[in-house]
């Protein structure tokens, strides 16, 4: 047993650590914090470029597909220290598309699909969700390029100002190889899809550095005559969540290292989905609470502590709670694959 | 990373589950609440004869030497039966004195220790007084080239029955420990009437005179191994707690999943899910946090801030654990004649012993160095 990284998963933090410091600069977090965290702007665009030239885009990949072929707990150590630097977050081509197409996908699919990925050169959305979706038999994965007559795209904007698209295909018509995997298997990939997707929401990087960044206004903030840090509800709640990530990132930690031991970990999966975006509620909600009034101002206000990112935390994390398999559905996975509970 | 236990640590707690699933059984559970010790001679025996007693203590002094973690792995069984609770005061008392002790006190008293023969137990806490020294009315004084105890000391661990306690008192400024066999004169073992019926004792101590090689350790010195010892007896409980949890959650499941109301088995019913699941959410972390600080403390490395977090969230996660599956048991588990009650009491004595979830978080807090200068 150990608690701790190996000498090389030590190395691997230092090399990823040194990297972002090097380059996730104040103007690329400026403009993450303008343009959403996936980072569409043209500095986003260039890190991500960067991460490809070191061929970071795939180091879970297979060499063969052109990645490094590292562990799982060496991606939850990458995913960790990028949300800690404040890094962009890994497209879903990357963390979801690709892993699906590389699981059930023909070998023509993946060297068709699969460098293309990797090099940026296309980008996937994924469309799995409809109003009145709720049967799983009969559901096929398709490949649709964008490009194909019958596509309307409606954009939705959201509370976090993440963009959405509602999406409509009339007789949209692609050829037979776009079929990923066989026919009506498609609900099975999806739900396997998210397993790995977990690992990255499993990931407790970004509110260790929001927790570092609280401390050090509660350290620098007087309010009411009083410094905050000795006021004991502040106290209190900051140690409540230094408790609860540090239970975060070794739920987190046990996911990667059961997938790594050849273990699809359903259960421990669903377990750190529902934590971690549970604990995503509750640290902005609660840091929020300690900014006090100040807590209300927007990302834009250039007065906002932490630049505003408790809010937008704030605003995002109802999306992650009943994203991704909504609490309550991963809540009864757990019951049900995990602990045996009957279906029916 | 490495989250798996090692073959040997498989083994270890493969066997202690099939003693106890064989040992431990309702019938005696029941025998053993009307003896004055919680067990009997001849488990007692079976429990020495394992090797449990001397496992965690020092090769040189008759034990097997095992670290915090492997100890922890074997308590973690003890709780998941909820074994009388005298294994784990007497485990605690072995690491206390190995501690704590002089060469020659463990040289007397370890290796009888690790058979199984005698019983030494801490004595630290007081009616008024539980982690500040300062505030501890219990004093030693020297008396000649003697010394003078006085005082009383609560909540001791299986204090009946005991050959000697290991008590704190204040002396001058500091605090100094002394190793005090039962049979000296002036000491007397009063049974404190807990809701877990485990054996806590008040010891009083009244103008109790001992010869100075009593002192385990220099005197006035005592304090900082004290704590020392009591972080490591804290996160050794966390086993204890998390072994019980899996035990309360896994019963939990099985019940649900056969219990039916107007022929539909309640384990379908999506709110008893989600209960279900929040109890595993709550022991997956203590799990985990427990075997950090047990593995940084084996290893020696710094612990505080794991201990603090293992004890706080542990002690939270047991005692809502037990209570979700009073809920989901309904009145069969409510029924002293069910096995849940055992559990639910020795959680909630858990949450308060070695410091509670509160406390863990005020030192924890303190660890945060929240002041402007990055200080407590």
């Amino acid at each position: 047993m150990r608690y701790a990284d190996s000498a090389e998963q030590e190395a691997w933090r230092h090399e990823v650590r040194a990297f972002v410091r090097r380059h996730v600069t104040p103007a690329l977090r400026a403009e993450l914090r303008a343009s959403g965290n996936e980072g569409e702007g043209p500095l986003a665009r260039a890190f991500h470029r960067q991460l490809f030239d070191k061929g970071w885009w795939g180091i879970g990949w297979p060499q063969e597909f052109g990645g490094l072929g590292k562990s799982a707990v060496d991606q939850y150590i990458f995913i960790e220290e990028m949300e800690a630097a404040g890094a962009p977050g890994m497209r879903l081509s990357i963390t979801s598309v690709a892993p699906t197409i590389r699981r059930v996908g023909t070998e023509e699919q993946k060297q068709r699909w699969l460098p293309p990925i990797l090099h940026g050169d296309i980008d996937f959305a994924i469309g799995y969700s409809e109003p009145d979706a709720g049967k799983h038999k009969g559901v096929s994965l398709l490949i649709v390029p964008m490009d194909r007559p019958g596509i309307t795209v409606q954009g939705l904007d959201t509370w976090s100002g993440i963009r959405t698209n509602a999406v409509f295909f009339e007789d949209v018509r692609v050829p037979r190889d776009h079929l990923i995997g066989e026919r009506g298997n498609g609900f099975y990939y999806v739900m396997m899809a998210l397993d790995f997707e977990r690992i990255t929401l499993g990931s407790t990087g970004l509110l260790r550095r929001l927790l570092e960044e609280l401390k050090t206004f509660v350290r620098r903030t007087i309010r009411d005559g009083r410094q905050l840090g000795a006021v004991p509800w502040v106290r209190r709640a900051l140690a409540d969540l230094e408790m609860r990530v540090e239970v975060g990132r070794q739920l987190g930690l046990l996911n990667a290292w059961l997938i790594d031991q050849g273990i699809v970990p359903t259960k421990e999966g669903s377990i750190a989905k529902v934590y971690v975006t549970e604990l995503n509620a509750r640290l902005s909600s609660v840091g929020m609470e300690i900014l006090g009034l100040a807590g209300q101002l927007a990302p834009d206000d250039p007065a906002a502590p932490l630049h505003g990112r408790l809010q937008w935390l704030y605003t995002t994390a109802p999306l992650q709670r009943f994203g991704g398999g909504t609490n309550e559905i991963q809540r009864c996975i757990i019951a049900q694959r995990g602990l045996g509970l009957p279906r029916k | 990373m490495d989250l798996a236990t090692t073959p040997e640590q498989q083994a270890v707690q493969a066997a202690a589950r099939r003693f106890l699933a064989a040992e431990v059984t309702r019938e005696r559970r029941r025998a053993w609440d009307a003896t004055a010790e919680g067990h009997d001679d001849a488990f007692w025996q079976a429990v020495a004869g394992l090797g449990w007693f001397g496992y965690g203590l020092p090769r040189e002094y008759g034990g097997e030497g095992a670290s915090l973690l492997d100890l922890g792995l074997l308590v973690e069984e003890c709780g998941r039966f909820v074994a009388p609770f005298g294994i784990f005061a007497t485990i605690a008392g072995g690491l206390a004195l190995a501690t704590l002790g002089t060469p020659t006190q463990k040289r007397d008293w370890l290796p009888a220790i690790a058979r199984g023969e005698r019983r030494v137990t801490l004595a630290v806490a007081e009616e008024g007084a539980v982690a500040n020294p300062a505030a501890f009315r219990t004093t030693l004084r020297a008396r000649g080239h003697r010394l003078a105890v006085r005082g009383e000391k609560r909540y001791v661990l299986q204090g009946a029955g005991a050959d000697a306690f290991l008590v704190a008192a204040r002396d001058g400024r500091g605090v100094s420990t002394v190793l005090l066999p039962a049979a000296t004169p002036g000491v007397a073992v009063v049974p404190a009437r807990t809701f877990a019926r485990d054996r806590q004792c008040t010891v009083r101590l009244d103008d109790v005179v001992l010869p100075a090689a009593a002192l385990a350790g220099a005197r006035g010195t005592a304090w900082p191994r004290l704590e020392r010892l009591r972080r490591r007896l804290a996160v050794l409980l966390c086993a204890e707690m998390i072994g019980g949890a899996d035990a309360v959650l896994d019963m939990t499941a099985r019940y649900v999943s056969e219990r039916e109301q107007f022929g539909v088995k309640i384990g379908t019913f999506q709110a008893v899910q989600q209960m279900i699941a929040g109890m595993a959410v709550e022991l997956e972390g203590a799990r985990h946090v427990t075997r950090q600080a047990l593995w940084r403390l084996a290893e020696g490395q710094p612990a505080e801030r794991e201990v603090a977090i293992a004890k706080a969230w542990t002690g939270r996660a047991y005692v809502s654990i037990t209570l979700a599956a009073h809920q989901l048991h309904g009145g069969a588990g409510y029924v002293v004649d069910h096995e849940l009650h055992r559990y639910s009491a020795r959680a909630k004595e858990a949450e308060l012993r070695f410091g509670s979830p509160e406390e863990w978080l005020e030192d924890l807090a303190d660890q945060l160095r929240l002041a402007p200068d990055g200080r407590g």
